[in-house]
């Protein structure tokens, strides 16, 4: 993608989500319900309410709140949990791998999978396999989620004893760093169950896709000229259609990254896994909307910059559009 | 891995040259969801070392579907019902499937109609041009010098390798798709409309090259076309189709000159000539007939305007008039009388 | 994509298996939500008891219960057959003002095209680009815990994916020669949009909205799983929290959990074995927001 093309996607992405941020704000703000009232002990006198609340900022009028707010984001701030009276990046951050890893994970799984068995499929065009199975993925897609989950849960956890029943790592474990942490066969156990998951409800769209391009794709000259060519079917079926057929399936991933960062709130839940969509979720029934609004804002742009590189990545890979 | 499974002949030079392809009696069907249609019903021509052959007939006559067949690879729903391709006198109909795999484009290649759906979009020229020289067991250094030997040899420059297909204009693009045709030394080219998506200009200069190479590297190439104009510019010999047979063929000096099928007589008025502005141009009114019916008689009588009862009765065989000059009509005989009222548009009113 | 092939091709379906399977499924659950009050023994909050006064809680399938009871002493089959209706009534109603909305929007911005159309794009990019349940979460608690609550949050969220594509169709046919010559004879642009444009893409919407219903069901019993909907109401949503919470896992208490989740994955199923023939048209490539 040329530079100037770069620059006003970026543009686009800064836009938007600017007005997330600002309907955020506004949102917040707009409930009902003193903003304090996770924070404030009722045993505190109305005095020490007041203090509170203009340490908050909250006594300033809304839309210098407002630009205070810009000004801290812009600095890399995200203001004070109420909850937890830390700072809210902080709190973040330390939420974030975790669902990194669990999305990572699980699609990477789910597409593997998808994409192998959505070639095989279009391979068994007609056949009885097809028909059985298709109907399946179909309804794969049709799962809740946490559904799933909750059946997973109660079979291999609870039933079977095979794997822990929430968390990311085992209570009173210790490690001595972050990596150490991530690479713990205590962490890995963990993370079994919460990706299998997600990647059995994610399978469902990279193989469909992969599916029909293949079916589409073989169809098209230049595989059934590959075939007066005398090429070999393995060439045929790897070099020439399969990677025409990964072309909107890389791109599928890319955004599939950006909305399951989202999306993984329910199994987040189930599982009890510290990521960010379960931070959103108590940070929002708690009313701590600094944390909620900071949850959020990270879950959106995480979005958002995985739809800007899902543009890139297809871009790069088809030689026809990178060239403008 | 180099897999020779046919030994070439020596080329003989001379009159008597030797047939390289010989196709009799073929018969190919179709599977539509109204029935079956036979696309060929009993085509036969021959076709010898380093001779250019013109395939001419309207959309639907059966020439395509004769073209894939010899290359061996065809549409899903077509099936081939009876007949012979002999290829170096082997009937290759005969062959297995890995036979027949070794035989494409080491000894019959093809250089399709629009070459831009025909080359992959996401490789380089260069990556396509190598994966089709590894079949021939050329690898490296020389697959590399033999590639720009390729370009240069249909007018192309080196630095083509490096482009995409989608980078390159129609004329260059048909250009490659001979380059890649002609990579492993075929005997045999099929070109299918190689210049009908081509501008007027662009098609004479590759019309040109083809001639050339054909002339050079003493290729059989076989062109199928519908337009009569390329065939009289560049063929030796003319096969006529119509609804899936052949109606005249020959040397094109004869056919071309002397037209004795009304069928040719017609569609030499159609066309403009490359090398002579058109006199008139007279279309040939009516369209071809429905090839999921059994058909009784001539197919072409119904737009024929030399029709007699006859016709409509029972389908004229193709007979041998002259040496090489072949003919399916009753009245060809009579030709030398009909010519001069088939070139006036009012024998075609109807 | 002509107008005539898409109705054409609409009766060519009926005759479908897929088709044919998503129709009876749907059926079947429009017959159990309508009747539900007959089908169910109990109403689905009332806490029952044993006739030895004891509570009927945590209780096998059986005659009496035909999916046992929660651990409330609640009937679990009574709960099913009510979330039947709420699951149809909110996915109806959702689909309903997405595809409307959306169609609209549509209709519109095809039609008219310019900076009424580059303002609703626009506003269609920005809403794509929020993240789905999130969002619904945040709409869900600011607005207070409300079926309707829910069933607007999703609305709000889901009204682009239609409106691009309705936008897309619209833009082919205003081209078309017939709608040239209704001009020409003097017809207003809104007769113009509404009498010749609408029909035409009246069949892609509403297969749009057999898929939009999936969605908003399973939105909102992600919604009502974590604790944001109205208590007070019997969602199959609820049945799962309420199981979850209740630590129906742990006890192993499948007939309690298993049911709403069949329930459904067969109902999202159907409107998805409706539209699969259309599943390439409305599922753009590059832009599928998956339910992620």
């Amino acid at each position: 993608m040329t530079g100037r093309a770069l620059l006003h996607r970026l543009g686009q992405m800064l836009f938007v989500l600017w007005v997330v941020t600002t309907l955020l704000f506004f949102l917040f703000r707009l409930m009902p319900g003193s903003p304090l009232a996770a924070y404030i002990d009722t045993s505190m006198t109305p005095e020490q309410q007041a203090i509170l609340m203009h340490q908050f900022g909250l006594d300033r009028p809304l839309h210098e709140q407002y630009v205070l707010y810009l000004v801290n984001l812009l600095h890399g701030s995200l203001g004070y949990s109420f909850i937890y009276k830390e700072p809210v990046g902080s709190l973040l951050l330390a939420a974030l791998p975790n669902t990194l890893l669990l999305t990572l994970s699980s699609l990477l799984i789910a597409y593997a999978f998808g994409i192998l068995a959505g070639a095989f499929l279009a391979a068994r065009r007609g056949t009885w396999i097809e028909a059985v199975s298709l109907p399946f993925v179909l309804a794969s897609r049709a799962l809740p989620e946490f559904w799933l989950g909750m059946v997973l849960l109660a079979i291999f956890s609870f039933a079977f004893g095979w794997f822990p029943a929430g968390g990311a790592t085992s209570p009173g474990a210790s490690f001595p760093n972050a990596w150490a942490r991530f690479t713990s066969v205590d962490f890995l156990h963990h993370l079994v169950l919460p990706a299998l998951t997600l990647a059995i409800f994610l399978q469902g769209l990279p193989l469909l896709l992969m599916r029909s391009n293949m079916l589409e794709v073989m169809q098209e000259e230049f595989v059934v000229m590959s075939r007066i060519k005398g090429l070999s079917e393995w060439t045929i079926i790897i070099r020439h259609a399969a990677r025409n057929a990964l072309l909107p399936v890389a791109t599928a991933l890319a955004l599939g990254i950006g909305s399951s960062i989202g999306g993984n709130v329910v199994v987040e839940s189930v599982f009890s896994w510290p990521g960010l969509g379960r931070r959103l979720v108590e940070a929002v029934s708690a009313s701590d909307y600094p944390l909620a609004q900071g949850a959020f804002l990270m879950i959106a742009t995480a979005q958002v910059v995985m739809n800007c590189v899902a543009d890139l990545v297809y871009a790069t890979l088809d030689p026809r559009v990178g060239q403008r | 891995m180099a897999e020779t499974l046919v030994s070439r002949p020596a080329a003989v030079l001379g009159y008597d040259v030797p047939m390289l392809l010989s196709v009799r009696d073929l018969r190919i069907a179709f599977h539509t969801p109204t029935g079956e249609a036979r696309a060929v019903d009993g085509v036969s021509f021959d076709v010898r070392q380093a001779e250019m052959v013109g395939l001419v007939g309207e959309s639907g006559c059966g020439k395509t579907t004769v073209a894939r067949a010899l290359t061996g690879v065809m549409a899903g729903n077509s099936y081939i019902l009876s007949g012979n391709i002999v290829f170096t006198g082997h009937d290759i109909l005969n062959y297995s499937p890995e036979e027949q795999r070794a035989l494409r484009w080491r000894e019959i290649a093809f250089v399709p109609q629009s070459a831009m759906n025909s080359l992959d979009p996401v490789y380089r020229v260069e990556q396509q041009m190598r994966e089709v020289l590894r079949r021939g067991g050329i690898r490296g250094r020389p697959a590399g010098d033999r590639m720009i030997a390729l370009l240069d040899m249909v007018g192309l420059r080196p630095e083509v390798l490096r482009l995409f297909p989608h980078q390159l204009s129609g004329g260059m693009r048909q250009r490659v798709a001979i380059a890649m045709a002609l990579a492993l030394d075929p005997l045999l080219v099929v070109a299918d409309e190689p210049v009908t998506a081509l501008d007027v200009i662009v098609q004479r200069e590759v019309l040109d090259t083809l001639r050339d190479l054909q002339r050079r590297l003493r290729l059989a190439v076989i062109m199928i076309t519908h337009d009569i104009s390329v065939v009289a510019y560049c063929c030796d010999s003319i096969v006529v189709m119509y609804a899936g047979q052949v109606v005249e063929s020959g040397p094109s000096t004869t056919v071309l000159g002397e037209p004795t099928h009304p069928y040719t007589m017609g569609l030499c008025n159609a066309f403009p000539d490359l090398e002579r502005a058109a006199d008139m141009l007279v279309p040939i009114q009516g369209s071809p007939p429905d090839l999921h019916e059994t058909l009784k008689g001539c197919r072409f009588a119904p737009r024929c305007p030399f029709a007699i009862d006859h016709c409509a009765q029972e389908a004229p065989p193709l007979t041998e008039l002259a040496s090489g000059h072949h003919v399916a009509c009753w009245r060809d005989t009579e030709a030398s009388v009909l010519r001069p009222l088939a070139t006036k548009a009012a024998t075609w009113m109807r | 994509m002509s107008d005539v092939v898409v109705i054409g091709s609409l009766g060519r379906q009926a005759r479908d298996p897929w088709f044919m399977t998503g129709v009876s499924i749907y059926l079947a659950f429009l017959a159990v939500a309508l009747f539900a009050d007959v089908i169910a023994p109990n109403q689905p909050k009332d806490i029952l008891f044993l006739a030895d006064g004891r509570l009927a809680n945590a209780l096998k399938p059986s005659l009496a219960f035909p999916l046992g009871t929660t651990t409330s002493g609640c009937d679990i089959f009574s709960q099913l057959v009510h979330g039947a209706r709420s699951a149809l009534m909110v996915g109806t109603s959702a689909a309903v003002v997405v595809v409307s909305v959306g169609t609209l929007i549509g209709l519109f911005a095809g039609y008219f095209g310019g900076w009424l159309d580059a303002v609703l794009m626009r506003l269609a990019d920005i809403v794509l680009g929020l993240p789905l349940l999130p969002s619904v979460i945040v709409l869900a608690a600011f607005l207070g815990p409300n079926t309707w609550n829910v069933v607007l949050a999703i609305s709000v969220l889901l009204w682009p994916n239609s409106a691009r594509i309705i936008r897309a169709q619209v833009m082919s046919l205003r081209e078309r020669a017939y709608i040239e010559a209704a001009r020409a004879a003097g017809s207003s642009h809104l007769s113009i949009l509404f009498r010749h444009i609408a029909p035409s893409i009246l069949p892609l919407a509403l297969l749009f909205g057999s898929i939009a219903v999936g969605w908003a069901i399973l939105t909102e019993a992600s919604v009502s799983f974590l604790g944001f909907a109205d208590p007070d109401t019997t969602t199959w949503g609820f049945m799962l929290q309420d199981a979850y919470v209740s630590q129906a896992l742990s006890r192993g208490l499948f007939n309690w959990f298993v049911p709403p989740g069949i329930c459904i994955v067969l109902l999202v199923s159907a409107g998805f074995f409706i539209s699969r023939g259309y599943e390439q048209l409305l599922f753009p490539r590059l832009r599928d927001q998956g339910r992620g």
